[in-house]
Parts: C-alpha cells; sequence; structure tokens
C-alpha cells in the first residue's frame, strides 16, 4: 500500500485531484479522463472506465447540465462549495472524498466527476450493463413451470425472487465479498418464517470470510458448511428462482452471488437433493411415483455395479441359473475378473461423460457416437468387456442422472467406486460395510444445526409428507418442522376441494 | 484428521490383506445343474454331475453360428466312482479345469438300483454341504440316473431344465429333498418320490427322446419298496391332497348318451376325518371339487341341472375308483404309509399315538379303511350348452 494518508483525500483542488485519480490509475489504459470547461470558467473532468458506462446517457445527463447551467450552481452557492449532485439527472449519485474509495468504485464501472471548486468527488451510477436475457435454466430444465432461470446479474436474480412475493417481509441484505473482486452478496429469506438461529449463522459465517476473490457461489459453498471433509453437498444450489422462493416459504435463507447464476440455500437436507420443482407443480400421484423412481434409481446408481460383482464373484448361488448360465457365457471370452472389467467400463462412462461436457457442442455428439461403437459394440466383440457388463454400465449412468440436484449426482458417481472396491474384496458383506459407513456419515451431518437426513432421522411424521412422496398441497397444512418451525402454519386447515354441498349444481 | 488418516490406513490394510478370501469368477466355475446318483457293480456308489457349458448357452450374437441346431444340448456329463459322495466329488474335482459349483443343483436324480438299496446314507451329504440346496427336486429315474442325465433335450439346452419346469407343472406331485427328509424323518409318514423315465415322444413309436414322470416310488424308510402307475399316482395324490390341476375324464353309459366327458379340477380341497374302532384306523376323505366341463361327447344336455347331477355322480364314482386303487396297492402290497395317516393320528393326539399305535402301526396301516365322501360342483360347462349334431 503506497497510499500515505493526506494526500488521498479530494482537497478540492481540481488539478490536485485529478493528478492523484491518475496516478491511482496509472496503467490502466481503459481508463477515460474527459476535461471540460463548466459555462461559470471552472474546469471539470469526468473519469470513467471504457464500456463499463454508458456514455451516452452520461453526456445528457452529467455533462450537459453541468456545462449549461453551472453558472447558476456556482452563483446560487455564493463563496460556499457548490452542490454540484442536485443537477445531476442520475438516481445515485454520492459525494466521495477519498480518492482511492473513488477510484475503486470508478473500478465498478461508476463515473466520477471532479468540478473545481468543490472539495468531494461525485460518484455517478451509470453502468452500463452486457447482461444475458432472462433464460430457461440449462442445469434444471422442467416441462411444467415458470421458465426463468438466474443470470449472472445480481440485481436482476433479486428482482426475479422479489417478483415472487409482494410483501416487506422478504428481506435482502446485501454485503460485499473478497478483497480484490468486491463481489456482492445478498442474503434472502422471509423475515416472519426464518430460523433466527439459522439466519444468526449464516450472517456470522459470512462474515467471516476473508478472501481476496469470489468468482462464483461454488466458493463460498465451500467456505461456510458445515462439514467441509463430506462428499456431500450440504447446501443447494440451484439456477431457478422459484425454487429460492419455496425454499424461503419453508424457512430457509437463500443467498445470492454476483456473477453466477447459482443461488446456495441454506440449510440444505438430504431429501432436497431428490426433489424437484416440479414435483410441486404436478399431479401429486404422479409427482410421488417420479419421486420413488428417483429413490430408486439413486440407490442404483451408487450400488448396481457393487451388486454385480458381490454377486458374479462371492454369491453366486444367488443369481438364478438360467441368469448365471447367461452371464458366464457373456463373461467367458473376457480375460479380466469382473472388478477390473467394471472399473475400467465405469472409468469409460465417466470420461465419456466428462469429454461430452468439456468439448464444444459440435464435436460433442461424435463421442457420444464413438463411445456407443467403441463401448457397446467393439469392445464386447473383442472380448474386454461382457455384454452383460454394458448393461450394468449403461443404467448405472442413466441412474446417476436423474438426480434434479447436480452435485448429489457427482458425490453419489463418485461413491460408487469405492463401493465396488469393497464389493470386490468382500462381496456383500463388503458391499453392505460400505453402505452402514455411508449412512452414518449422512447421519452424522448437519446443515446449519438441521439433520442431513431429515425428516427421516430425527423422524417427524408430518415432515414425510414430502420426501418420498409429495403429499397432494391441500395436506400439507404445516411447514417443514426443521426449517418452518417459527411460523408453521402454511394454509388454512381443511381445504381439501370436493362439490359443494348447497345441492344448486346440477339444478 | 489424524483420526481420519488411522482409519484410511486402517481401511486400506484391510483391503490389501484380506486377499478376496473366497472370490472366485463366474468363468472359473463348473455349474452343477443336475446331480446323478447310483449304485455301481462293485457296491460304490456312482456320483455324475451334469455341468452346463456356458459357451453353449448364450444366444450369443457372435459365437454362436450352427451351434443352435435342436440336438445341440450345453450339458457335459461327468461321472466317478467312489466311498462317498464327497470322495467322488473330490476325485472329480481333480480332473476338472473349473471349480465345480454346486448351488445350481437343483435336481437330484437316484437311480432305481440305489433308491431300492436305500438312500439314507447318502442325503447327509446334500443336508450338510454348504453348497447343496434344500430345495432340490428328488427323482426316481426307472433306469440308472446317467441315463437321465444323458438325455438330450428339445426345448432345453439343458436336460435338467426339462424336468425342472416339468416339476413346476401343478400336474405331477413334486418332492423337494427337504419333502423328502421330513417324510423320512416324522412319525407316521413314508416318503415318495416321482419316478422319471426317458419314453418315446410319439407314444408307441420307437425313439426314447422325451423325458417325464411316469409314476410314484414307494419308499419304506429310505429304500424305495415299489411304484405307483400315473394313475395310481394321481390316487395317492387325492388322498394327500396334493392335487391342483388335472382333468378327470368319464364314460357316459350307452344308456345314458354314450360318449365321454372331460372336466376340468379347479379347486380341490381333501379333509381328513379319522376315528379308531376296535383298534382299527377307520379315514373319511371329505373331498370338495369344483371343475369346469370343457369337452362333452355324449349327447347328454347339460342345460339341465337333473343330467349335471347326473355327470357329477359319475365324477365321483371314477374319483373314488382311483383313490380305492392306490390305497389297495399302498396298504397291501408296499404296506408303506405315503399317505401319512399315521402322522394326522400322531397330530390329533401325540401322546396317545406314542403309547398305543407307534409300534403297531406297520400292522394297522394295512388294515385302515378308507371311505369316501365327494362333493363335486360343475361351475362352468363351457361356451355352448349345446352338443354340435349334425341334423339328419
Amino acid at each position: 500500500m503506497k497510499t500515505p494518508g493526506p494526500a488521498s483525500v479530494a482537497s478540492g483542488k481540481f488539478a490536485q485531484d485529478l493528478a492523484l485519480l491518475q496516478q491511482e490509475f496509472e496503467r490502466c489504459s481503459d481508463v477515460v479522463y474527459r476535461t471540460f470547461a463548466l459555462s461559470s470558467g471552472q474546469s471539470g473532468a469526468i473519469v470513467f472506465i471504457e464500456g463499463m458506462v454508458d456514455e451516452k446517457r452520461l453526456e445528457a445527463k452529467v455533462l450537459e447540465p453541468l456545462m449549461g447551467g453551472s453558472a447558476r450552481i456556482f452563483a446560487e452557492a455564493a463563496g460556499a462549495p457548490p452542490n454540484v449532485s442536485v443537477w445531476i439527472h442520475a438516481d445515485h449519485v454520492k459525494n466521495e472524498t477519498d480518492i482511492k474509495a473513488a477510484a475503486e468504485s470508478v473500478c465498478k464501472g461508476e463515473a466520477a466527476v471532479l468540478v473545481d471548486g468543490v472539495p468531494s468527488i461525485l460518484l455517478v451510477s451509470m453502468q452500463k450493463l452486457d447482461k444475458r436475457a432472462v433464460e430457461e435454466p440449462a442445469t434444471e430444465p422442467i416441462i411444467r413451470g415458470p421458465r426463468d432461470g438466474f443470470t449472472e446479474n445480481l440485481g436482476v436474480n433479486i428482482t426475479l425472487v422479489r417478483r415472487r412475493f409482494g410483501t416487506t417481509d422478504l428481506k435482502v441484505e446485501t454485503m460485499k465479498m473478497g478483497r480484490l473482486s468486491q463481489c456482492s452478496l445478498a442474503i434472502v429469506y422471509l423475515d416472519s418464517v426464518v430460523l433466527p438461529e439459522v439466519l444468526k449463522e449464516v450472517r456470522n459465517r459470512l462474515g467471516r470470510i476473508e478472501i481476496d476473490a469470489v468468482l462464483e457461489s461454488g466458493y463460498i459453498e465451500e467456505l461456510i458448511c458445515d462439514n467441509p471433509l463430506s462428499i456431500f453437498p450440504q447446501l443447494l444450489n440451484t439456477e431457478r428462482p422459484d425454487r429460492v422462493a419455496g425454499s424461503i416459504l419453508e424457512g430457509r435463507v437463500a443467498i445470492l452471488v454476483d456473477n453466477t447464476p447459482f443461488a446456495l440455500i441454506a440449510p440444505g437436507t438430504f431429501i432436497d437433493t431428490l426433489q424437484a420443482t416440479e414435483d410441486y407443480y404436478q399431479n401429486y400421484i404422479v409427482a410421488s411415483a417420479t419421486r420413488l423412481l428417483r429413490f430408486w434409481l439413486s440407490f442404483s446408481a451408487l450400488v448396481f455395479p457393487s451388486i454385480y460383482i458381490a454377486v458374479t464373484t462371492f454369491h453366486q448361488e444367488m443369481i438364478p441359473t438360467s441368469l448365471l448360465l447367461s452371464i458366464a457365457s457373456s463373461r467367458e471370452a473376457v480375460p479380466f475378473p469382473g472388478i477390473v472389467e467394471a472399473l475400467l467400463m465405469e472409468a469409460a462412462f465417466e470420461g465419456l461423460r466428462e469429454a461430452g461436457i468439456r468439448l464444444p457442442r459440435p464435436v460433442g455428439q461424435a463421442v457420444s457416437i464413438v463411445g456407443a461403437l467403441v463401448i457397446g459394440q467393439a469392445a464386447v466383440q473383442a472380448g474386454v468387456v461382457s455384454a452383460m457388463l454394458v448393461i450394468v454400465v449403461s443404467f448405472t449412468g442413466i441412474a446417476s442422472f436423474i438426480f434434479p440436484a447436480y452435485a448429489q449426482g457427482l458425490a453419489i458417481r463418485f461413491l460408487r467406486f469405492p463401493m465396488m472396491l469393497l464389493a470386490a474384496t468382500f462381496g456383500l458383506y463388503g458391499l453392505v460395510l460400505g453402505l452402514l459407513a455411508v449412512l452414518i456419515h449422512l447421519a452424522k451431518l448437519r446443515s446449519f444445526g438441521v439433520p442431513y437426513l431429515a425428516p427421516f432421522a430425527p423422524t417427524n411424521a408430518s415432515g414425510l409428507k414430502d420426501t418420498a412422496v409429495r403429499a397432494p398441497w391441500w395436506s400439507m397444512v404445516l411447514r417443514p418442522l426443521q426449517t418452518g418451525k417459527v411460523n408453521r402454519r402454511r394454509m388454512k386447515p381443511g381445504m381439501r376441494p370436493g362439490p359443494s354441498k348447497g345441492g344448486n349444481a346440477g339444478g | 484428521m489424524r483420526k481420519f488418516f488411522l482409519l484410511l490406513n486402517l481401511l486400506l490394510a484391510a483391503v490389501c490383506l484380506n486377499g478376496c478370501w473366497s472370490r472366485v469368477e463366474v468363468n472359473d466355475i463348473a455349474i452343477v445343474t443336475a446331480t446323478g446318483l447310483d449304485v455301481a457293480e462293485n457296491g460304490k456308489i456312482r456320483l455324475s454331475l451334469m455341468l452346463a457349458i456356458p459357451r453353449l448357452i448364450g444366444s450369443g450374437s457372435a459365437q454362436s453360428g450352427s451351434e443352435s441346431k435342436i440336438e445341440t444340448s450345453a450339458a457335459w456329463v461327468v461321472s466317478e466312482e467312489g466311498d462317498t459322495i464327497m470322495d467322488t466329488y473330490r476325485s472329480l474335482q481333480e480332473k476338472l479345469p473349473r471349480k465345480i459349483f454346486f448351488a445350481h443343483s437343483r435336481l437330484l436324480v437316484i437311480g432305481q438300483a440305489l433308491a431300492v438299496r436305500g438312500i439314507e446314507p447318502y442325503l447327509d451329504f446334500f443336508e450338510r454341504y454348504r453348497q447343496s440346496q434344500l430345495k432340490s427336486f428328488l427323482v426316481v429315474s426307472k433306469t440308472t440316473a446317467s441315463d437321465v442325465l444323458n438325455f438330450k433335450s428339445k426345448f432345453e439346452k439343458l436336460p435338467s431344465e426339462v424336468l425342472k419346469e416339468e416339476m413346476k407343472q401343478e400336474l405331477i406331485p413334486k418332492v423337494r429333498l427337504i419333502d423328502f427328509v421330513n417324510m423320512l424323518t416324522s412319525e407316521g409318514e413314508e416318503p415318495f418320490t416321482p419316478i422319471v423315465e426317458i419314453v418315446p415322444s410319439e407314444t408307441g413309436k420307437s425313439g426314447m427322446n422325451n423325458l417325464s414322470v411316469t409314476g410314484l416310488a414307494v419308499f419304506r424308510r429310505s429304500s424305495m419298496v415299489g411304484q405307483l402307475d400315473s394313475k395310481q399316482g394321481r390316487g395317492a395324490m387325492w388322498v394327500r391332497n396334493r392335487v391342483k390341476e388335472g382333468v378327470i375324464t368319464i364314460e357316459v353309459p350307452k344308456s345314458a348318451g354314450a360318449g365321454k366327458i372331460s372336466a376340468e379340477l379347479e379347486d380341490v380341497k381333501v379333509k381328513r376325518r379319522l376315528s379308531v374302532r376296535d383298534d382299527r384306523l377307520f379315514v373319511r376323505l371329505v373331498i370338495n371339487i369344483d371343475e369346469n366341463i370343457y369337452e362333452n361327447t355324449s349327447s347328454i344336455d347339460l342345460n339341465k341341472s337333473r343330467n349335471v347331477n347326473y355327470v357329477q355322480g359319475l365324477m365321483k364314482e371314477d374319483i373314488e375308483e382311483r383313490i380305492q386303487e392306490a390305497s389297495r396297492k399302498v396298504q397291501q402290497e408296499y404296506k408303506s404309509d405315503i399317505f401319512g395317516f399315521g402322522q394326522s393320528l400322531y397330530r390329533q393326539d401325540p401322546k396317545k399315538w406314542k403309547r398305543e399305535f407307534r409300534s403297531r402301526w406297520p400292522d394297522m396301516f394295512p388294515k385302515t379303511v378308507i371311505s369316501v365322501e365327494i362333493h363335486v360342483n360343475v361351475l362352468r360347462t363351457g361356451l355352448t350348452n349345446r352338443v354340435i349334431r349334425v341334423e339328419e
């Protein structure tokens, strides 16, 4: 830090202040210094960064009034430093006397206006935003439901949430994060529903963070979660404003971070990662069936290859005779033991998936074709892997993509590999041990004080209405116990619809 | 953190040091699908194992080629003689490149000669050995067991599958190993098993190419003492309440309209009523049958309930005749209580059984009087009521 104390304070002497600013922006070729003369004779300057400021508006709303009406400003001021800000046509104008702070604001896209004889620097907010339109989120597409998704702009994101609430009860607290990035961050919650402990904890943990830059909400997620050694996501991240709104209504806290379309929701629980927003918009029977399917598939994604390995290498008596014979016949030509074969294929599958994401879109298709041909056909015919295993791997692959929360899918996909090793060394015994270890870990996890397995463990009967099944809305009168205990009533009870008893209908 | 690494080290050590103690790949095992036991000339036993050859089974796209011909069997029978089953089994293992895997042997075939000699000593292995399954089906082969195992089947690639599928139908009595052991060890009951035989697929022709159950082997203790033919076997099954499905065909006498009527059994319930009078056991079988008539070549009009009653009467007679025929054979000739009457008596009063009947049961059983009370209920008479007749 080279800034000596007194020199950084604006003096009111135009040339001196401008020189200080220029010194601050040394070797920053994108900074524009526009000097001008006011009609009253004083000289002035506007300092801004090219591209971040709406230059047309700047000209019309700042330059014109100052150049035209400046004589009156200075006449009215009569000796005292004139109040220039009232003449500027902009929403946000602030006075700044600290040169360094002014320079930082300029970096955020504000324009600094210096006028000779005015002791403070005026910071005019005239940012030009290159922002993406509000589009359907790419990571959480749905059939029925709103199509809007968060963008990279915090202001837009807050608006998207705010639009869903017509109440002052929705609180938005903003703070800056990151020494260098100065990234804005907003904590959004409903004041009457939120758990005060959780809110306090969120504020605490966010306040504790000292980092040079925050480029994505993933930074924050990792810095504030309860158990950093766990593979499971303990905060929910979503691109969907409706999901954020729904979580806020349950008494949770959302953290929106500038420059990222992913909002964080705290606390997050295991069951959240298996619930899609769509479940709440569709027929509850269908939604429940889909959820059960998700439960079963998520379990398969974790253990299906391991079961195959365990059963074919340790417990052949468990397989129906005819199936065993066809497994045996398909494995006849394969030189590797089951585990090697499975690891090969699973690694190939994960590779295909990763390549599919990283490759430019037009090339991406080639990967899937090559994958299908090489692995599906050639590898089997060449006797490197067995046909049965290809079925196992592809089923597992499909199953691992069912998670509405992508992060949970990653965790399960990773855990599959230790499970396979356990199954290959200890058979089903090892598999059960592994599952137990995962279960114990899950039971131990907490997210902002809420048990990760809630409402299964600790069991809470009314909470179970929105877990494996999604109960009809008219029966979910209360908010979830774990997060909504401050304000439990969600709706008037007894709202189950039915024909009116008046007897008017049908005449 | 230190605890975490300690745990990780322990786990790594455990994974690396255990050596996958019982790991064996499916392509390193020889899957036994049926076991055969015979008596060898020198008094030893001959153990035959039917091994599946996976290479020949897969509907494999690439390698099958001409092997899908109907004659191809995917089974390979190996056999060896020895003193005990374990002994023989081990010497077979020495000759095979793959590890014999026994858990899928769901069929135990016993040659008639061995069955007559008594199979009790050999059952011990099947009860004790970890890989053997008590739910395996037990059958007696009319010739030697290896004949049955060497049979080339048409439908299935493995002969063992033929019998397994046949056993799954409800038409023939099926006896699992555990049933046999139960019958053998319980009071007042003697075991029986189905008899299989290779028969021509077209009756009356040569060409033995069909494996079929042709009757029941009757045991006393663990030795086979005789056999019932198919019809008598059915009769015995009526007494044991093991009839689930079946067809009854009766002949309508000339006076009533000459022809035959076939009915399918639908719901059979048999109850036993026992009473002991003058030191003799009287067994009353109360049989309730629902049935559907599906064939009628006589001129009887089944629209009339009087006629239906008449048909029902004929059916009663038919069933009763079967039962009496079976019981004559079992009681008089073989004197082996495969009906389990003694067991019923025991269940009624175990103390009295032990005190009075147990010792005298071998004498009492042949004198037991069986009476039958049958209630036939024709539920349906088919889609049409009339008999097709060309108008003259």
